[in-house]
């Protein structure tokens, strides 16, 4: 999964940097984007000036860590500790989403264009974007959690979202002995279990880690996404660009 | 189709996990909800906050879809030059 790219050889002051950054390269390559080593490189640049935000190859500052990439060691010292909240919230970690998100994005924009545009509805594309944004989150959680893991090996929990349905509660013979938790807490918390990806039979603990993961995440999500459409809907109301009827 | 569960080392545990821990951990649960940052009240019972974090999921969920609706209209409408400059102004903000 690491691998050395074409700018090998520069930064060989740390080399965990260049490792982590390839790591990602790596994962957009799985999802089928063909290697765009000009938005590589500048991924590379933007990741090691950290928040100074330089475009380009230049790599002069061995100190720009972004609180993602320490967040990152630290949690690999740790790995069963439960994931930290804080990581979602910080800038690095919404930019590395962006990024990941602006590269499906454009798969995404290629795959529809090249398909028949009269064919794909706007639903469908759209579900195609969130399909995307979804895959490209749980990529950024690093697999330590389930819901990422379950977002990553299929995506067949979220299109049924029933409402009430469901099996019945089972046969209380045990059941009845044990009453830590009220049922009418038990059925929030399988509500709960639904809305969240994989966490179906989870216990109420770990289920309560996973849910303010899960939040955190989308929250994020959330803040990445308005960023990327403002910015997009700034650049179409520019005169000069907005009007390109023609196919690119 | 039975759930043949090995209930017995899951009641053993889930005795373990007491009534204190589970408040405890809805209680963290409630301080990520937006609404109990406002009010931070004790009283909230643990059935209100999963309540309500179901509803927040749901919102947020919706809130992605819209904003996914809205991504895939502007990539449609937008060229790839000029939306390239978007992404890299987006990405230094």
């Amino acid at each position: 999964m690491v691998r050395s790219g074409p700018c090998d050889g520069e930064g060989t002051a740390d080399g965990c940097r260049w490792i982590e950054i390839w790591v990602f390269v790596d994962r957009f390559d799985r999802f089928g984007v063909a290697g765009d080593w000009n938005l590589a490189g500048y991924l590379k640049g933007f990741w090691w000036e950290g928040s100074s935000l330089r475009l380009g190859m230049t790599i002069s500052n061995g100190d720009g860590d972004s609180a993602a990439k320490d967040g990152g060691r630290e949690r690999k010292r740790k790995r069963r500790a439960e994931p930290s909240l804080v990581k979602w919230k910080t800038e690095g970690e919404q930019k590395t989403y962006s990024s990941k998100l602006i590269e499906a994005l454009r798969r995404v924009r290629g795959s529809s264009a090249a398909g028949a545009a009269s064919a794909t509805t706007d639903h469908s594309r759209g579900r195609a974007v969130r399909e995307a944004a979804d895959r490209a989150l749980a990529a950024a959680a690093r697999g330590r959690t389930r819901w990422s893991r379950a977002i990553l090996c299929g995506r067949t929990l979220k299109r049924r979202v029933l409402p009430r349905a469901g099996r019945p509660k089972p046969v209380g013979r045990a059941r009845a002995a044990e009453r830590s938790k009220p049922p009418a807490l038990k059925t929030k918390a399988r509500v709960l279990g639904r809305l969240v990806p994989g966490c179906r039979k989870l216990p109420l603990p770990s289920l309560l880690e996973e849910v303010s993961d899960y939040i955190a995440a989308l929250e994020m999500q959330v803040r990445a996404m308005s960023a990327i459409a403002e910015a997009l809907s700034a650049v179409g109301g520019a005169p000069s660009a907005a009007l390109a009827e023609g196919p690119m | 189709m039975s759930s043949r569960r090995p209930r017995s080392w899951q009641s053993s545990s889930a005795s373990r996990i007491t009534e204190e821990q589970i408040n405890d951990l809805v209680s963290k649960l409630q301080a990520v909800l937006p609404e109990a940052r406002i009010r931070r009240s004790d009283r909230v019972s643990a059935a209100k906050v999963l309540q309500e974090t179901c509803n927040y999921i749901r919102s947020l969920h919706r809130e992605v879809d819209d904003l996914s609706e809205r991504l895939s209209e502007l990539l449609a409408s937008t060229e790839s030059s000029s939306a390239q400059a978007a992404i890299i102004r987006s990405l230094l903000m």
